[in-house]
């Protein structure tokens, strides 16, 4: 029961989708005029697209954000830029441990369309061999760069550390940003109170049920709007919101003014996740801003068996509950128990008899309960990894 | 009188100085009073400036100082020219007009006291007057303030960095409550032909907003100047009880400014009591004007929620506890001048109307040639704008007193808000692909 992954632009529709092979299903990212609009999942019948007007179909499923789009084009004619936009450079850092395979496949996509001016570091997080190495040495003009201390924070920090821009954009080595991706993270900074900027992340490939399953109930994507997001008027503690660690940027100055990130959470670290959604809760706490650009758009590739997914949603409730015993005990922040209460009695415990009943409609029970499981350790694993941070 | 009489025997002098290359081209005017050492840091950032130190002079204007400013900064030497000039002014607007009547440049600088200039500061605003006329330059005065801090001052820092944000794009329409004077240059004969600060607003501020009422209304454009960067150090000086107090000097401004410019009214915050919706608030400023004592006592026993709310964190309480306090002040302030809950509503009632969204303004297809619209717009400045999406109509711009001349770069800006949602649900591809065909095959 594959799911083809598909990329349309409303300005340039096939006449017809077939070839889709075995696939039961085409996940459907919808573009106007390469600008990310929509989603929509369609079924496929003997490799063809099952669809009485795909131009309708796609427009109805974009809705809003496609005429929200139109109006943007509508305006561009007038549209001067902001002096303060131009000439930023950055950082792309890519933090990586023993995956050469996919690092020298995100690497060849990045040195293929990045822009003049700015700069690729590898953050090699606590190597075992020199694999890693060996391919960024055989991409010229790469900076290879090692951070002993396990954890994906530990090597975000090395990043922040070494960078040379004053902007520092992070994926994942087993992500493969757009063309369009890194002008669209920095078109943001202009405002002095951004301190970060997050994007749009699509699968790369939707081949096992357990892939499926991921972009059905726990995607990375935030939709296809523009949003920003300021304490003034969102919850830092709902961080979870704002985007993903897998696709962002960030002013190299948030080490000042926030903090670095904490390197007792995240992968690597016995709290497995959580790293990034406690430093945009931070960021959020001091006043500053995050935005949330769809335009910046990069492909993941979601985890392929059901083992790996049951670790992986494990791994988010441990994450996010570690997350938030920091957020509580260091910075006093008392709202993160309303905001675990809602999630809990709105959301988890019905799932539980939801996919009982709709099973279709919502996370398999074995995902929930994993889940769950590991929101309850979370508490108890930020402690030890702390200690583990303090002991040399 | 807003201001001194006009010297003639100064302005002749002062004409004939102008011509003289040796003179400052600028002089810097910095009220200030009993902030010794904040005033230190002005004039210290002033002192490191990357230009000649003759292009500029200073003119500390000690408005009633008890404390060793004047002696302080007299015996320092420093590489621009230093006036100190002691005055009895009472307000920052009267002492910038007592420092603009000895000012020797052709063009003044106001300066704020906590406000320290960057290193190109004074070549921006000097270089800024040499290609543009009958314009203000209104440079940023970042907040100084980094990181996390309390409640308050995170508005406040959130509030100075929104204002300089707005400014600096393109299409910002710039308004009376634009011009602020921590960091504000004019030509000093655009300043005597405007009458300078109005010194009735002496003991409640927002004399620089009543200035830029007067600059708009008399023809001067505003300009964001962003190379004349410079910070703040207002958090140094301000707390949330201070905001109270500056709340309050507000509302008598604004009552001040209803009767000074009575057009004005309907786009100050006095005239949200005549707005439907406003329910729930209206209650505060009857309070205010009618029941002040028990006002006093109740909004006094909120204002001390704003400290466990901020300890626990709660910041949507946090929030509306003190939107609700600082409205009350607002009103408190309103209050003085009025005399009384129906003086208030008579005023309100009585006010002039300007012209409603039924005004006919000019009108924009927004399918048809846009840039071609905008230069109609600025050909014609209309007061008004309607706005048609395929012959509908969608919006429209009303006339808004206190805001400058419509212009055509004003466009994407002003398309922003409820009218941009309603264009929203109004377009469609079709609509917008039709518009796009038509605009290529007529070659726009």
């Amino acid at each position: 029961m594959a799911t083809a992954v598909l990329d349309f632009d409303l300005e340039c529709l096939p006449a017809h989708v077939e070839g889709l092979g075995t696939h039961t299903h085409a996940w459907i990212l919808i573009r106007y005029r390469g600008y990310p609009v929509g989603q929509v999942s369609l079924r496929v019948e003997n490799g063809e697209l099952v669809t009485r007007d795909l131009r309708a179909t796609l427009c109805e499923a974009a809705g809003n954000d496609l005429k929200s789009r139109l109006v943007d084009e509508l305006l561009t004619p007038l549209r001067q830029s902001s002096p303060r936009a131009a000439g930023l450079a950055a950082t792309l850092a890519i933090c990586t441990r023993e995956r050469p395979g996919d690092l020298r496949t995100c690497l060849s996509r990045v040195i293929r369309y990045l822009p003049a001016g700015h700069e690729v570091m590898v953050v090699d997080n606590h190597p075992e061999t020199d694999a890693t190495r060996a391919v960024v040495e055989s991409f010229p003009g790469v900076r290879y760069v090692v951070e002993p201390k396990p954890g994906l924070n530990a090597a975000r920090n090395c990043a922040l550390r070494h960078a040379e821009h004053q902007i520092v954009a992070f994926t994942d080595d087993d992500a493969l940003p757009e063309p369009e991706w890194l002008p669209s993270l920095l078109t943001h900074f202009d405002d002095r109170l951004t301190l970060c900027v997050t994007g749009l992340t699509v699968p790369l490939e939707l081949e096992t049920e357990a892939q499926e399953l991921h972009e059905q109930h726990s995607p990375f994507g935030r939709g296809f709007h523009r949003k920003v997001f300021d304490s003034s008027f969102f919850d830092p503690m709902a961080s979870g919101h704002v985007g993903a660690g897998v696709n962002m940027a960030l002013r190299k100055r948030v080490v000042d003014l926030v903090g670095t990130f904490d390197e007792a959470l995240d992968v690597g670290t016995p709290t497995r996740s959580g790293g990034d959604n406690e430093m945009f809760a931070r960021i959020l706490a001091a006043g500053y801003r995050i935005v949330y650009e769809p335009a910046a758009l990069s492909r993941h590739r979601h985890r392929r068996t059901r083992r790996e997914l049951r670790r992986a949603f494990h791994g988010y409730g441990v994450g996010v509950y570690a997350a938030w015993t920091r957020s509580l005990i260091e910075e006093r922040e008392l709202g993160v128990i309303s905001v675990a209460l809602s999630w809990l009695l709105k959301r988890q415990l019905p799932n539980i008899v939801r996919c009982l009943i709709r099973p279709s409609k919502y996370p398999p029970l074995d995902l929930v309960l994993a889940e769950l499981a590991g929101c309850a350790l979370g508490p108890w694993t930020y402690g030890i990894s702390k200690r583990r941070c303090r002991t040399p | 009188m807003r201001s001194r009489p006009l010297d003639l025997r100064n302005l002749q002098e002062t004409l004939s100085d102008a011509m003289n290359d040796s003179l400052p081209r600028i002089s810097v005017v910095i009220p200030t009073r009993n902030r010794r050492s904040s005033a230190a840091r002005t004039l210290a950032a002033l002192a490191a400036q990357n230009c000649e130190p003759h292009l500029f002079d200073v003119i500390l204007v000690a408005d009633r100082c008890t404390d060793d400013t004047t002696d302080w900064a007299a015996a320092r030497s420093w590489p621009f020219s230093l006036k100190i000039l002691k005055t009895d002014a009472g307000s920052a607007g009267t002492a910038r007009n007592r420092g603009a009547g000895v000012a020797r440049a052709p063009v003044l600088l106001f300066l704020d006291d906590d406000v320290d200039a960057g290193a190109d500061l004074i070549r921006a605003h000097s270089r800024f007057h040499e290609t543009h006329q009958r314009t203000v330059a209104v440079g940023p005065y970042y907040p100084a303030l980094e990181g996390r801090a309390d409640f308050y001052r995170m508005l406040v820092r959130r509030w100075w960095e929104d204002q300089f944000h707005e400014m600096s794009s393109p299409h910002h329409r710039f308004h009376y409550r634009n011009l602020l004077s921590g960091n504000l240059s004019m030509r000093r004969s655009d300043f005597v032909e405007v009458g300078g600060f109005d010194e009735r607003f002496s003991d409640c501020g927002g004399e620089d907003w009543e200035l830029g009422i007067r600059l708009l209304q008399g023809g001067f454009r505003i300009a964001f100047l962003a190379e004349a960067e410079a910070r703040h150090r207002d958090h140094e000086y301000t707390d949330l009880d201070r905001s109270l107090v500056r709340a309050f000097q507000e509302g008598k401004a604004d009552e001040l400014i209803s009767r000074s410019h009575p057009t004005m009214l309907r786009v100050l915050d006095l005239a949200r009591l005549g707005s439907p919706g406003l329910a729930p608030w209206k209650s505060i400023p009857f309070l205010a004007i009618a029941l002040p004592a028990l006002g006093d006592l109740l909004v006094g026993m909120m204002r001390r929620l704003l400290g466990p709310l901020e300890f626990l964190r709660f910041r949507r309480p946090w929030r509306s506890v003190y939107g609700a306090v600082r409205w009350y002040w607002y009103w408190r302030g309103v209050g003085v001048g009025i005399g009384g809950w129906r003086n208030l509503t008579r005023h309100i009632q009585q006010a002039p109307g300007t012209a409603t969204a039924d005004s006919p303004g000019l009108e924009v297809e927004l399918t048809a040639d846009l840039p071609a619209a905008a230069r109609q717009i600025d050909r014609a400045g209309p007061a008004a704008l309607r706005f048609l999406l395929s012959g509908s109509e969608i919006g429209r711009v009303a006339p808004r007193a206190g805001a400058e001349k419509l212009r055509g770069q004003h466009l994407p800006s002003l398309l922003g808000g409820d009218l941009r949602r309603e264009l929203v649900q109004s377009i469609d591809l079709e609509m917008f692909e039709a518009s796009r065909s038509h605009a290529a095959s007529t070659g726009d």
